[in-house]
């Protein structure tokens, strides 16, 4: 069987398969009504174009699905991350503990500040107790962020207590400036809510 | 609507559907035609006349090509484009009986010739 095909057609094909190879699958054969074989041809070529934009939207829409979906966890992350790094726990009515974790630079020092004088506010909360037992060393940026916190809990009427400075940290929170912090400090968290508890006439402590 | 049926009988008494299509066919019509075709239809012989013009949506023709188990089809067209299409449709299908016509009463001799 031979089949004479004109020179435009042919060059047609090509130029669709040339703007496809180049990744544009929006492009489609030029069909006329030829009755011939190459006929058969061009439209399985325009077929094929049309399979390849029927993959190209799905994988664009699982792709934007999956960005969603990141989106979203990033975002339950952040705040879970934020929920975990300020966990302002009410020990006793008015008495509010927040053990501290990890490195506290300015940001999660601000965001720290707000949810705890939020919570002295709506809880009229008498005393902070700031444990520290999970700070394993004190950041160039921490201890001022740490003065502005303890400065501000006692402007809305609230007295501030340090409990859990390890051995180590110690030396830094002096070499820091920490040291003109003018709250007490006790060992454990225990202790310093057993002294609240004594201060508020409901704790007997014994005597040393 | 692309699609119109015609319940009618071969010149050998053999009831058969006549489908008149045109325009074109989107996968909600690819859906409807499968239905019928594999509902009421199941079984039946088809003679589908296709007017010149009639375009098949991309998921339009995937959807007709899960029609496999469908009777004996004959399909009259003039339309070279048209013909090359349903050619291309029924390689990637395993259709069984099915044939593309230019004329009608050939088309009509054919299907009368197949077993139910």
């Amino acid at each position: 069987m031979s089949l004479t095909v004109s020179q435009a057609r042919i060059q047609e094909l090509l130029n669709v398969l040339v703007a496809a190879g180049s990744g544009d699958y929006d492009v489609r054969v030029r069909l006329e009504e030829n009755d011939d074989a190459l006929l058969d041809v061009e439209i399985g070529i325009n077929y094929l174009l049309d399979d390849l934009v029927d993959r190209r939207d799905q994988n664009e829409a699982q792709e934007e699905e999956l960005l969603t979906r990141a989106r979203l966890l990033a975002r339950q992350q952040e705040e879970l991350v934020q929920a975990l790094s300020t966990p302002v726990i009410a020990v006793w009515p008015g008495v509010l503990a927040l053990p501290l974790v990890g490195r506290i630079d300015d940001a999660r020092a601000a965001t720290i500040t707000a949810v705890l004088l939020e919570r002295v506010a709506a809880e009229r909360a008498s005393h902070v107790i700031l444990d520290l037992t999970g700070v394993a060393a004190i950041a160039g940026a921490t201890m001022p962020a740490l003065l502005r916190m303890v400065r501000a809990i006692g402007l809305l009427g609230a007295q501030c207590l340090l409990t859990g400075i390890r051995a180590e940290v110690a030396p830094q929170i002096v070499a820091l400036g920490g040291a003109d912090i003018h709250v007490r400090a006790l060992a454990q968290l225990s202790d310093a809510l057993a002294l609240v508890l004594a201060e508020k006439g409901q704790l007997d402590l014994p005597s040393t | 609507m692309p699609f119109r049926y015609e319940e009618l009988v071969t010149p050998r008494g053999r009831p058969y559907v006549r489908v008149h299509v045109s325009g074109d066919i989107s996968l909600g019509d690819a859906e409807e035609y499968v239905t019928r075709f594999l509902g009421p239809y199941r079984g039946r012989h088809v003679l589908s006349v296709v007017a010149s013009g009639t375009e098949y949506s991309a998921k339009a023709r995937k959807h007709l090509l899960s029609m496999s188990d469908a009777g004996p089809h004959a399909t009259v067209t003039t339309s070279a484009l048209v013909r090359a299409a349903i050619n291309l449709m029924t390689r990637f299908a395993n259709t069984g009986k099915y044939r593309v016509f230019a004329d009608e009463f050939e088309a009509m001799a054919w299907l009368d010739d197949q077993e139910a």
